[in-house]
C-alpha cells in the first residue's frame, strides 16, 4: 500500500521538485506551466473575472480594443475578452474529457495486447496501426459530423482519434518490460495477470506516458480548435475559440483584426504550453537535453 | 533482386488488411448517424415516397451486411456511389474535380516545409556539434515546437491580414483570378499553365498559392525540424564521423557528409507525414476558400450529402495508405538493409 500522504504535502513537494536548482528540461517545463496555468485559472474562475456576459451585446459592434473592452467587441457587439475567458472552459472540457477517454481505453488495451501477446496482440496492433495511419482530423471530422455538434460528441470524436497513440505507447514498453526478471518473479509468486499488468508493468510505463499525454494534449487542443473552427463543437452563441475565429474571418478582410487575433492567440498559448511541458518532461526523463 | 521483390510483395500484402480495416472504420462511423440520413438531408416534411426512392438509390434499404458488401465491392471497382444532391454526379467525379487543388497545395506546402525544416534542423544540430552553439540549437528546437503548435486557421488569417489587407500585395482566397483558369491537362494550375504557355495564369496561380502553402508549410515544418535535428545529432555521434573529423576535412564537407548519411531516414519519415499534411490541408483550404478536397468535404457535410462524405473519407484513406506504401518501397529501393 502507498503510505497515506496529505494532498497539500504532495503539491508542495511537487513544487519543490519543480523549482529544484537544476535538471534537464527545467526551462521548458516552467515556461510551459506559466503558459497554461493562467488559462486553467481563467476557466475555473470565469464567472468571477469575466467582465460581461459573453453571449450578450454590450457595446457597438466591432469596436476596437479600449479600456471598457480590452480585446474589443465582435460583429454582434459582444465583449471578446469575456468570450475568450468563457471559451477556455469549452476547450479545456473537450480536451480533458477526450484525453481521459482515449487514455482509459488505449492504455489498458496496450497493456493487454503487449502482455497477452499472440493472436490478440496481432489483431489489435493491426487495427490500431491502421487507424494511426489515418489523418486524425479527417476521422474526427467524419465522426463529429455524424454525431452532431456538442462538447461530449467532440470529445468522443477526438478520443477515438488518439486511442491508437496511447495503445502504441503502452504496448511497446510492455513487450520489453514483461521479459524483466521482476515480472517473472511476480508471476512465479502467483500474481494474477491483472495484478502483473497494473501493478508491475503499468508503473514502469507511466513516465513515458506522461510525455505522450502532454504532447498529445497539445495536439488535442489543435484538433478541438479545428473541429470548432469547422462548426462541429458548439452552436452559437456558446463561446469557443475556434468557432469565434471562424465567425471573425469575414470581418478580417475589412481590416477588423481583433475578433480573430485574441482567440487564436489563446489557442497558441494553451497548445504551446502543453507542447513545452511535454518537451521538458521528455528531457527530464532522458536525463539530458535532446 | 529477390530480396526487393519479396519485400514489395510482403509490403503490398500488408497494406490490404490496413485498407480493409480503415474502410470498415469509415463504414461503421457513417452508420452512426442517428436516425435516417436521407431524412436528415431532405427534411422531415419530404413526401415518404421520395425519401424511400432516395433510400433505395443510395442502397440504404438493404440489410447492413449487404450494404457493407456493396460498399466494399464498389470501392474495389472504383465506384464510390453517387452524390445525393445536385444532379447526383458520381462521387469519384466530384473528387477528381477537387483533388488536383489539394495536391497542388500539399506539394508546395511540402516543399516549403522541407526547406524550412531542413535549414533549421541542419543549422541547429551542426552548429551545436561543431561550434558548441547550444543556445542557437535550443532556438531552432523552440522553432520546431512553436511552429508545430500553431493553429493553421489563425496563422493563415494573420498572413491574410498582413499581406492581403494591410499591404494589399497578395490574394487571400481562391486558387486563381476568375477567367484565368488554364485548360485542364493535369488539373494542377501551375503545371497546366506552363504546358499551355499561359503566363498570366501561371503568375496568378503562383500568387494565390503563396499564402496557403506558407501557412501549411510553416506548421508542418516544425515536425521536419525535429526529424532532421534528431537524425543529424545521431549521425554526428557515430564513430565514422569522429574519424572523418580527425582526418581534418572542412566544416562544410563534414556537415554535408552527416546530412548524406541522415538523408534516407529523414526523407522516409518526411514522406510518412503525408497524412498529417492532408489533415492540415483541410483547415488551410477552409481558411483560404481553396477549392480542394477539404473545402469540398466540409461543404458536403453541411448539406448532409452522406454518400459524398463517405466517399471522400474513403478516398483520403486510400491515398494515405498508398503514399505510405510508396514511401516504404522507395526506402527499400534506396537502402538495401530494409529489404531483409
Amino acid at each position: 500500500m502507498m503510505p497515506f500522504r496529505r494532498p497539500t504535502f504532495i503539491v508542495s513537494s511537487l513544487i519543490k521538485t519543480l523549482f529544484k536548482d537544476k535538471y534537464p528540461g527545467k526551462t521548458f517545463l516552467l515556461i510551459g506551466l506559466a503558459l497554461i496555468l493562467p488559462v486553467i485559472l481563467m476557466a475555473i474562475f470565469a464567472p468571477f473575472i469575466s467582465p460581461y456576459d459573453p453571449t450578450k451585446s454590450v457595446a457597438d459592434p466591432l469596436k476596437p480594443p479600449d479600456k471598457l473592452c480590452p480585446f474589443g467587441t465582435d460583429n454582434l457587439g459582444r465583449d471578446i475578452l469575456s468570450r475568450v475567458i468563457w471559451g477556455s472552459r469549452v476547450v479545456l472540457a473537450v480536451v480533458l474529457l477526450s484525453t481521459a477517454l482515449s487514455a482509459m481505453i488505449g492504455i489498458p488495451l496496450g497493456l493487454l495486447s503487449g502482455y497477452v501477446g499472440g493472436k490478440v496482440d496481432r489483431v489489435l496492433a493491426m487495427i490500431m496501426d491502421s487507424m494511426y495511419a489515418f489523418p486524425g482530423l479527417i476521422l474526427a471530422i467524419a465522426l463529429a459530423s455524424v454525431l452532431g455538434p456538442s462538447i461530449i460528441n467532440a470529445a468522443v470524436a477526438i478520443a477515438v482519434v488518439y486511442i491508437p497513440i496511447y495503445f502504441r505507447m503502452t504496448r511497446g514498453p510492455t513487450l520489453q518490460i514483461k521479459e524483466q526478471t521482476y515480472v517473472e518473479s511476480a508471476y512465479a509468486a502467483g500474481a494474477s495477470s491483472f495484478r502483473i499488468m497494473f501493478r508491475h508493468i503499468l508503473p514502469n510505463v507511466v513516465p513515458t506516458l506522461s510525455v505522450v499525454l502532454t504532447l498529445n494534449m497539445a495536439d488535442a487542443i489543435l484538433t478541438e480548435a479545428g473541429l470548432s473552427f469547422l462548426g462541429f463543437v458548439v452552436v452559437p452563441p456558446t463561446p469557443d475559440w475556434g468557432f469565434d475565429l471562424r465567425a471573425g474571418q469575414p470581418f478580417l478582410l475589412a481590416g477588423y483584426w481583433w475578433p480573430i487575433t485574441f482567440p487564436g492567440f489563446f489557442i497558441l498559448l494553451l497548445s504551446l504550453g502543453f507542447g513545452l511541458i511535454g518537451e521538458g518532461l521528455n528531457d527530464m526523463l532522458a536525463g539530458k537535453e535532446i | 533482386m529477390p530480396g526487393l521483390g519479396r519485400f514489395i510483395v510482403a509490403r503490398v500484402l500488408l497494406a490490404i488488411p490496413t485498407i480493409l480495416i480503415l474502410l470498415t472504420v469509415v463504414f461503421i462511423v457513417m452508420r452512426l448517424i442517428p436516425g435516417n440520413p436521407i431524412l436528415a438531408m431532405v427534411g422531415m416534411k419530404a413526401p415518404p415516397e421520395y425519401v424511400e426512392e432516395l433510400m433505395h438509390k443510395a442502397g440504404l434499404d438493404k440489410p447492413l451486411y449487404i450494404q457493407y458488401i456493396d460498399y466494399l465491392s464498389g470501392i474495389f471497382r472504383g465506384d464510390l456511389g453517387r452524390s445525393l444532391i445536385w444532379g447526383r454526379r458520381p462521387v469519384i467525379a466530384e473528387i477528381m474535380d477537387h483533388f488536383p487543388a489539394t495536391l497542388e497545395l500539399t506539394i508546395f506546402a511540402f516543399i516549403i516545409a522541407v526547406i524550412l525544416g531542413t535549414t533549421t534542423g541542419v543549422l541547429g544540430s551542426s552548429l551545436r556539434v561543431i561550434k558548441g552553439w547550444r543556445k542557437f540549437d535550443s532556438l531552432m528546437r523552440i522553432y520546431g515546437i512553436v511552429s508545430w503548435t500553431l493553429f493553421i486557421p489563425w496563422i493563415g488569417m494573420l498572413l491574410q491580414l498582413i499581406f492581403g489587407v494591410w499591404l494589399r500585395i497578395l490574394p487571400v482566397a481562391g486558387r486563381i483570378d476568375p477567367g484565368l483558369e488554364p485548360p485542364r491537362v493535369t488539373g494542377l494550375y501551375v503545371i497546366d499553365s506552363i504546358i499551355t504557355q499561359r503566363w498570366d495564369s501561371l503568375v496568378s496561380a503562383l500568387r494565390h498559392l503563396i499564402l496557403p502553402s506558407i501557412t501549411l508549410g510553416l506548421v508542418i515544418s516544425g515536425a521536419f525540424t525535429r526529424i532532421v535535428r534528431n537524425n543529424m545529432i545521431e549521425i554526428f555521434k557515430q564513430d565514422f564521423m569522429m574519424t572523418y573529423k580527425a582526418v581534418g576535412v572542412s566544416t562544410w564537407k563534414f556537415i554535408s557528409a552527416a546530412f548524406r548519411n541522415a538523408f534516407i531516414p529523414i526523407m522516409t519519415i518526411m514522406g510518412l507525414q503525408f497524412a498529417y499534411l492532408l489533415a492540415g490541408a483541410v483547415l488551410t483550404e477552409t481558411t483560404f476558400s481553396w477549392p480542394g478536397m477539404g473545402t469540398f468535404l466540409v461543404e458536403r457535410i453541411t448539406y448532409a450529402d452522406y454518400t459524398t462524405v463517405q466517399g471522400t473519407v474513403v478516398f483520403f484513406a486510400i491515398i494515405v495508405v498508398t503514399i505510405n506504401l510508396i514511401v516504404d518501397i522507395i526506402y527499400a529501393l534506396i537502402d538495401p538493409r530494409i529489404r531483409y
